[in-house]
């Protein structure tokens, strides 16, 4: 008997068999969440190893015909674990779907139409989920708000004016003239990142000496740059593809890293309301500080008879802290979402509101921004088809006061280096504001009478349709066709009143200017994709997609300057002298890519891609450029080798990609500029030479890395690195200047940046009462100018006299050389960070959340030159201290006066290292009981909070933040300070109430 | 069957990319300079000569400030840059900052207008007349040679490059003397043209230059500059020579000559050389002392240096002197004047005829309100003297004059470790 056995049993399976595998059955059930116990709609149910599978209704109901059994079932929802269940026949099956703990589960994009799972990936692709990006304490902007949250990233704040004005970069340098910030793709719309500078600004500080150049569109009034329109509330997800290895698919634009947003989404179910207040203010960050001053140093440094003036305002107590004065306001910040999200099984929506106020510094200094979102998705053709609409509307105005270099002694910043504590100069009874005379502008006045501002109104609209043309077992087809297009108007107003100091013509002055700069930019991007999904028998996926995808850009601004002012009057006509210009920008890019994907039982995953793309913007239009990519993903641990136990998770990866950067626009050619002498209207040569024959910049980026899970998952490793090269690097170099031009463009060089990344996350205590979550981020970047095909040349900086940025071949690209005590030109210090580490912290005690974000950039250097100007205005507040000299026998401020004078740029190249409480917020969660018995129902939870941004900063530089640029978010070279609009910290207390 | 989808998929793709045609991107913000290299119509031809007088008066201020402080005629600050007050004061001076590269650039950025517009006189298809041609030729040729003029009195020992049309072969550095006599040779060349140019230039000519609208008229200026280059080079015959055809007037306003003029309408420039009275630190053109006390009792070209409400301290230099050249923003700033050609006159005479100096130094000192001159004391340090008062902050003529004499160490140096300055260092992008 016992020996027939085996023999009985595969009889009564070939008996049975056939029928098991032909039993088609239908399972049904309920799919729930469990933590709430509510009904979960929309969750996916998927026989494993086939594309065949359905959704859970509104009630969390489904119901999956099955043509055979038995089959395992895979339960999956975002931001839940998945789950895997066997059925042997029809029957019903209800399930809980339990939070994510790891983020394991969550998906990420890897092709420009599919998607895979975190756990799958072949790159570390940097995910900021809402509660990381806004969820601590709101942020003034998107970009601000990515400051310190994910490993590669050197992201700077240009200056402290409310409004943006930040520049991303991921993993070091990737351009030296051409664009080095990211490109923006929110629920598929490429969405435009300008800076534009308004016109005004330079006419009166004259900062930029000749004159701002449209083409360059580089300038030292520091714009705002655009991302800084989307509202962080509205986000559900930000990942950011930091190189070609990731993004390349997105081809010719994609060398400086591409951030995906994806915007919040209805769910099928019950109508929730949310409303969220938030009230605080923001205080300068830190202050400068005054000189101790003293009849005899009133009387040396500000000539005879100012010693007398100090003693009598001293002892009559009138010395007023002009930085005080002028930095010392409380900004009022008012932050106020509504939204509204829900829908049925068919069609859901989010909508939102966001009124955002917040004041500067400054008086006179401000941001408000309005956002309305409404975000629509619906099902059609028995589920088999959805069309997405994601449409935003958003109101911004940006009072940015007037900051900055200045060759004119106009800028609040500039007046303030060689303002004395005992000058008079606040307005009289009648409020005249007497002149200045330690100075050109008297910057009350000027803070108190001068407009600079930023408008916008803004339109994005995106629309995806994406439908599965056919299904089978084990294929499917789906096709997604997908449009956007993001519309803008920016309208700068810039007014100088003609009573301002420097506006009288007995100063000297034009009788008052005003200027408009109106933008309008239309940028439309469409495509087609289709998605091919195929399984095998023995569980191995072909994910196949190709796609095309066209791009058209469009800008037209018009700058407009009116001076000698008639009255008080702005508009543009009402002035003697107007001067106008125009600039125009349009592109058409158009681009196609083939992707295939396999994965052999989520043990190897592979992927090879190509992307083709031709643009207007090339010297040929025509010419297609191929940027290929290749990523393999090895899960050991679901190997059956695998045997290490505490090792939960373990996956050794590698990518490689390539990608573009277009030449600026404007580089291929040679243009003729206006003129006008005595009513002619002229051309003379621009200074610098096109070249018609550029080409885009090509990066080539390998990565590496594992990533391993241990205990459960419970503590998370990621490792990374890499090595990317930028070839054919675009470069705004020198030329000689006795050819007509100063600069010529080119493909002239080559650049290299490595560099590794480490994140570790953990959550070593998870209890129903107390729960921690832990997160280390360690990332490090070199770069190097591996070739230079012209000759070494400086960039972004005042010369060597001051310590300037230089490319070199063999060196870093960021490094800032000067010259020495002897006058020879010596490096002096680099801007690139030696490491960046940042520390987050979550902590639950039953209703209270805790949690907090540390930010330690070490090293990097700055260029500090608000330091020599205080000097040389004999107000700096060290100036009288003795540490920098090593002999010991000047101060401080005549130390570094006299090191300019002997050409010595030493002392202004500072370490720009800081340590910085970035985010911190307390927030308390009313109980659920307390609600349900005082609201009766309506009202689901109430949390209350307090929040902060920058409350302690720890540095060794010596200006009011280490974290600063005077040429803006688009240069090379940030880290040069010129007197900027100082940063600030802030507190909020926040109310928020779900229905 | 997979695979032939894929297939499928491929060629449907490429036959789509193939039918998706970028059309080329074009310039949207102005004409390309090979609009006019390679063809010039006549109204461009206008334009482009417009745009060589406008571009002339790119970066003069810095030019002339840099000079003039180098010169101790007066001192620049500027709050935010010091290097007026260190560099140009203590003389060491760098390569690659803005008071040599930005007035070097514009100069040869003007040249490059000029090349541009002589290579589309050469391939020009509109229908000029050969005469329109050489009057065009002779103007801007003049013109260039002001500006490499401008560029050599910088640069005096180091050299120029003068051929520099094409930006990937440029010619030679030359000498200063090789200079010089290219710059005498290119007017004397481009005198000729005029002469061959008929009564009338075929585009308007710019009021700074309405005494000299016609190409006959055009020579004089041609000549005055001539004469200017001759001094020079120490060639006192060719000055006389050149003046003859010049606009030298003995009888005539000191004024009369050529300017750059300003106004503030559009794309327009606004006098550099102007602030107001009383300025402070941020920016003011404190007169050097010396230019007060140094002045002869009477002199009324004194005046162009104001007193100030009250002294102004910077960077231990002490001032109570306004320079007041320029009373306006729209002021015009002279290119070269009567007086100046008076003053090459009288120098040039010196030796050869003392009483025709004397009386050109006449002239000048009455005009300023001085007497005359006692015979036979027409020297090298009068000629100095008038020409320091004369010519006061409107070109760097006193560092020029001191260096072709040999005499910059006559320069006062007000501060421990200031110095003079010989020449400006040749910019460093020239990788000389």
């Amino acid at each position: 008997m016992k020996q027939k056995l085996p023999g009985k049993i595969f009889l009564l399976l070939i008996v049975l068999l056939p029928v098991l595998a032909l039993a088609q059955g239908t399972v049904t059930g309920k799919i729930t969440d469990g933590t709430t116990g509510q009904p979960l709609p929309a969750a996916n149910v998927v026989v494993k190893g086939t594309t065949l599978g359905t959704t859970s209704d509104f009630d969390g109901n489904y119901e999956l015909t099955l043509d055979a059994f038995p089959a395992t079932l895979v339960f999956s929802s975002l931001g839940y674990a998945p789950l895997e269940r066997e059925v042997t026949q029809a029957t019903e099956l209800n399930v809980t779907l339990s939070e994510s703990a790891t983020g394991l589960d969550e998906v990420v994009v890897t092709g420009l139409a599919t998607s895979v799972k975190r756990s799958n990936a072949a790159n570390a692709v940097a995910s900021v989920s809402a509660e990381e990006l806004a969820g601590v304490t709101p942020p003034q902007t998107l970009d601000g708000a990515l400051q310190g949250k994910f490993a590669g990233a050197l992201i700077t704040r240009a200056s402290g004016a409310p409004g943006g004005g930040i520049s991303v970069k991921l993993r070091g340098v990737t351009s030296v003239n051409g664009n080095a910030q990211p490109l923006y793709i929110v629920d598929g719309v490429y969405v435009n990142n300008s800076s534009i500078f308004a016109p005004g600004l330079n006419e009166v500080s004259n900062a930029a000496g000749g004159g701002a150049s449209p083409s360059s569109n580089q300038t030292q009034d520091n714009p705002s740059n655009r991302i800084a329109d989307l509202n962080p509330d509205d986000i559900q997800s930000v990942e950011i593809l930091k190189g070609a290895s990731a993004a390349a698919i997105y081809g010719a634009r994609a060398a400086a890293g591409v951030v995906i947003i994806t915007t919040k989404k209805g769910k099928a179910g019950k109508t929730k309301v949310s409303f969220s207040q938030a009230i605080g203010y923001n205080q300068v960050l830190n202050l400068r500080g005054q000189r101790r001053f003293t009849e005899d140093i009133a009387e040396s440094g500000f000539g005879a008879g100012q010693g007398a003036l100090f003693v009598d305002a001293r002892d009559n107590g009138r010395l007023v802290d002009y930085e005080k004065e002028i930095f010392g306001e409380d900004g009022f910040i008012s932050n106020t979402g509504v939204n509204v999200s829900g829908g049925s099984e068919n069609t859901q929506f989010y909508a939102g509101f966001t009124n955002n106020e917040e004041d500067g510094i400054v008086k006179g200094t401000g941001y408000d921004k309005k956002s309305v979102r409404l975000n629509i998705d619906h099902q059609l053709f028995d589920n088999r088809a959805k069309l997405s609409l994601t449409t935003n509307y958003i109101n911004s105005s940006a009072d940015r006061g007037f900051f900055n270099n200045d060759n004119s002694g106009t800028t609040l910043g500039v007046a303030l280096t060689s303002l004395p504590p005992w000058a008079q100069l606040f307005p009289d009874e009648n409020g005249n504001y007497p002149d200045n005379p330690y100075g050109a502008s008297n910057p009350l006045q000027t803070r108190d009478l001068i407009t600079n501002n930023e408008s916008t109104n803004r339109m994005i609209l995106g629309g995806t349709f994406d439908a599965t043309l056919y299904q089978t077992d084990r294929s499917n087809l789906k096709v997604i066709l997908r449009g956007g297009v993001d519309y803008y108007e920016l309208v700068t107003t810039a007014i100088f009143p003609k009573e301002l100091q420097f506006q009288k013509i007995s100063n000297g002055g034009v009788n008052g200017l005003t200027a408009q700069g109106t933008t309008e930019n239309k940028d439309a991007n469409y495509s087609a994709f289709l998605v091919h999904n195929y399984f095998t028998d023995n569980d191995i996926n072909f994910t196949t997609q190709a796609g095309v995808t066209k791009q058209t850009f469009s800008q037209n601004t018009i700058r407009n300057v009116a001076t000698d002012l008639i009255a008080s009057e702005t508009n543009l006509d009402q002035g003697a002298n107007i001067s106008v210009s125009q600039f125009r920008l349009e592109q058409e890019d158009f681009g196609f890519f083939v992707q295939e994907e396999v994965n052999y039982q989520d043990k190897i995953i592979g992927t090879l891609g190509l992307r083709g793309d031709k643009s207007s913007n090339n010297g040929d239009a025509n010419k297609l450029f191929y940027y290929p990519k290749a990523s393999a993903a090895f899960n050991l641990h679901n190997f059956d080798f695998w045997t290490i136990d505490f090792l939960s998770q373990f996956k050794v990866r590698g990518a490689y990609g390539e990608a573009g950067n277009f030449a600026p626009n404007g580089a291929l050619f040679t243009a003729y500029n206006n003129s006008l002498i005595d009513g002619q209207v002229g051309i003379v040569v621009p200074n610098t030479l096109g070249d018609p024959d550029i080409t885009p910049e090509r990066q080539k980026e390998l990565e590496l890395g594992f990533d391993a899970g241990l205990f459960d998952n419970k503590v998370l490793l990621e490792f990374s690195y890499y090595k990317k090269s930028v070839d054919d690097l675009i470069l705004q170099a020198n030329n000689i200047p006795s050819s007509g031009f100063d600069f010529r463009w080119s493909n002239a060089g080559n650049l290299e940046n490595k560099g590794v990344e480490i994140a570790l996350n953990a959550s070593p205590i998870y209890s129903e009462s107390f729960s921690w979550d832990t997160g280390v981020i360690f990332f490090k970047n070199k770069s190097e100018v591996t070739k230079l095909d012209v000759d070494p040349f400086d960039t972004g900086g005042f010369g060597t006299g001051l310590g300037t940025f230089r490319i070199e071949e063999g060196k870093s690209v960021t490094q800032i050389v000067g010259n020495d005590e002897n006058g020879n030109i010596v490096v002096l210090g680099d801007a690139e960070p030696d490491f960046q580490m940042t520390f987050t912290n979550n902590l639950k005690y039953k209703d209270f959340t805790l949690s907090f974000l540390w930010h330690w950039k070490k090293g990097g250097d700055n260029i500090n030159l608000s330091n020599l100007l205080f000097d040389f205005g004999q107000t700096s507040d060290d100036y009288d201290d003795f540490t920098l000299d090593p002999t010991g026998t000047l101060s401080n401020g005549d130390f570094r006066i006299s090191s300019f004078f002997a050409g010595n740029a030493a002392p202004f190249v500072e370490d720009a290292s800081y340590l910085r409480l970035r985010e911190i917020g307390l927030y308390y969660d009313v109980p659920g009981e307390f609600l349900e018995r005082v609201f009766d129902g309506y009202v689901s939870g109430i949390k209350v909070g307090l929040s902060g941004n920058n409350l302690i900063n720890i540095f060794d530089y010596n200006s009011y933040d280490p974290e600063v640029s005077n040429f803006g978010s688009n240069a090379l070279s940030t880290g040069v300070e010129v007197t900027p609009f100082p940063s600030s910290k802030r507190y909020l207390f926040h109310v928020s109430v779900n229905f | 069957m997979k695979i032939f989808n894929k297939v499928i998929l491929v060629i449907l793709l490429t036959v789509f990319c193939a039918s998706c045609e970028v059309e080329d991107g074009v310039n949207l913000n102005g004409a390309d300079t090979t609009s006019i290299s390679q063809d010039i119509s006549r109204g461009e031809l206008a334009n482009a000569v417009a745009g060589v007088f406008s571009d002339m008066r790119e970066r003069l201020g810095t030019q002339v400030d840099a000079m003039s402080v180098v010169g101790r005629e007066y001192w620049r600050i500027q709050s935010s840059d010091p290097r007026w007050t260190a560099d140009l004061l203590t003389g060491v001076l760098d390569d690659n900052t803005f008071y040599i590269t930005r007035p070097y650039g514009s100069r040869y950025a003007t040249v490059k207008n000029i090349n541009l517009i002589l290579e589309g006189l050469e391939n020009t298809t509109a229908d000029f007349t050969d005469a329109e041609i050489a009057a065009a030729r002779g103007l801007v040729n003049t013109i260039k040679a002001h500006e490499l003029l401008m560029v050599l009195n910088l640069e005096y020992q180091n050299g120029i490059r003068t051929d520099v049309a094409d930006p990937d072969n440029l010619g030679p550095f030359l000498g200063y003397d090789a200079a010089l006599s290219f710059l005498s040779g290119l007017l004397a060349s481009a005198a000729t043209d005029l002469s061959n140019g008929g009564p009338a230039f075929p585009f308007p000519i710019p009021a700074g230059f309405a005494a000299f609208d016609t190409p006959a008229t055009f020579t004089q200026f041609n000549k005055a500059l001539a004469a200017r280059v001759a001094a020079y080079q120490g060639n006192y015959p060719e000055v006389l020579t050149h003046l003859q055809d010049s606009f030298l007037d003995l009888s005539g306003n000191l004024d009369d000559g050529a300017y750059f003029t300003f106004s503030l309408s559009g794309a327009d420039l606004a006098n550099p050389l102007f602030f107001a009275l009383n300025s402070t630190v941020a920016n003011v053109r404190i007169a050097h002392p010396s230019f007060v006390t140094d002045a002869e009792a009477g002199d009324n070209r004194v005046d162009k240096a104001q007193l100030r409400d009250s002294p102004l301290t910077s960077d231990n230099l002490t001032g109570s002197y306004d320079v007041w050249v320029y009373q306006s923003n729209i002021a015009p700033v002279g290119i070269i004047r009567n007086e100046e050609l008076l003053l090459l006159y009288a120098e040039a005479n010196m030796t050869a005829d003392p009483t025709e100096a004397e009386n050109a130094i006449n002239v000048v000192r009455n005009a300023a309100g001085l007497g005359d001159v006692l015979p036979g004391t027409v020297d090298e340090d009068r000629i100095l003297y008038e020409r320091r008062y004369s010519l006061y902050a409107e070109g760097g003529h006193r560092w020029i004059d001191l260096r072709r004499f040999g005499r910059l160490g006559d320069l006062p140096l007000d501060r421990p470790g200031d110095g003079t300055v010989q020449q400006f260092p040749i910019p460093q992008n020239e990788n000389q």
